[in-house]
């Protein structure tokens, strides 16, 4: 895939994590922390969201050469979270508009949270972040149908066809 | 990643999942879990990814589609046998691609009728995005049904095919 393809994936990344952050926010902050089910991944709205931000902060660290070995600290609240998430968009946003096609050939070394090494190009590791958010947010749809109603979709063909002027908001 | 690349893995994941939930069995397979999905059971969830990989697959070589199909195969040894043929198709027409063909505006209609038009590349993705989505709701169905599935996201996958991972 061309980085001009990359690039959009992670603009419908952001927009869907927005259009579905927004969603939840709108529920109040005692909707969004409850725990809903031991099914899921994380159990409340506000936990899965904070992991699509975490796992996204730490493949960005190691792109740029650098494994942590921690998680940051949880916001207090959604918007709180809201909030930090835009400055980590940013940075996406700086390291992707950097990006050459060779750079998606190039091997990145990083190492888990629990300290186990890998090797893979970062063409993949580009694409596996919104791959990572699509897993998540399809269970944040089923959260959001269980605690209030199904949300609008957040589906990439949905989203071209709103940038593209093709179909209404 | 190439076409050819995701293509495998999207083949890998579904293999994967499909491979856990038919180990149950017909029955826990056509069982209705919930309304909060988007598909009530396991089998018509499959279904419906095979279907819309089906439905898209037409539209990008530019024949006229209908509804969605899938839908009423019974059983998943069924659902196996026409997702083997299709799986095949597919995996010809994405590896005759050359990257001239990503950039190439696809024009088709959704199942309501209404005419859209996107470049290949972004489709190509889309639909694996799309698996990904329902993919996820199959992991949380086969949690609440058995047990947590084997994870099937696209870093797992290569960390497997290039032998840094166990399968």
């Amino acid at each position: 895939m061309s980085v001009a393809v990359i690039r959009t994936l992670y603009e419908h990344h952001w927009w869907a994590n927005r259009t579905l952050l927004d969603t939840a926010a709108r529920l109040g902050e005692a909707k969004a922390a409850q725990s809903i089910g031991t099914q899921f991944s994380e159990p409340s709205l506000k936990r899965m969201f904070f992991h699509i931000f975490g796992v996204d902060g730490l493949w960005l660290a190691r792109w740029q050469g650098v494994s942590p070995t921690s998680i940051p600290e949880e916001p207090a609240t959604v918007t709180d979270l809201g909030e930090r998430w835009i400055t980590l968009e940013r940075e996406q946003k700086t390291f992707l508009d950097g990006l050459r096609a060779a750079d998606l050939e190039r091997v990145i070394s990083y190492r888990l949270l629990s300290g186990k090494a890998y090797r893979q190009p970062l063409g993949l590791l580009v694409h596996h972040v919104p791959d990572h958010g699509t897993h998540h947010r399809s269970e944040i749809a089923t959260m959001l149908t269980m605690v209030s109603g199904s949300p609008p979709a957040t589906g990439l063909a949905r989203f071209i066809a709103i940038r593209s002027g093709q179909e209404q908001p | 990643m190439t076409p050819t690349e995701l293509y495998a893995y999207h083949r890998w994941a579904n293999r994967r999942l499909f491979d856990v939930a038919s180990a149950l069995g017909e029955e826990a397979c056509g069982r209705e879990i919930g309304t909060q999905f988007s598909l009530p059971s396991l089998r018509r969830m499959f279904a419906h990814v095979y279907g819309a990989d089906a439905l898209w697959l037409t539209r990008w070589r530019g024949q006229p589609t209908g509804a969605l199909p899938g839908g009423d195969i019974p059983t998943m040894a069924a659902l196996r046998q026409q997702w083997d043929a299709l799986v095949t198709e597919q995996q010809g027409w994405v590896e005759a691609l050359r990257p001239v063909d990503l950039g190439r505006e696809i024009h088709y209609k959704d199942t309501a009728g209404n005419p859209y038009h996107t470049p290949l590349g972004i489709l190509l993705t889309h639909v694996v995005a799309h698996g990904n989505h329902h993919r996820s709701e199959i992991a949380t169905m086969l949690t609440m049904v058995s047990t947590s599935p084997p994870d099937t996201g696209i870093v797992t996958w290569h960390r497997t095919v290039t032998g840094q991972l166990r399968p």
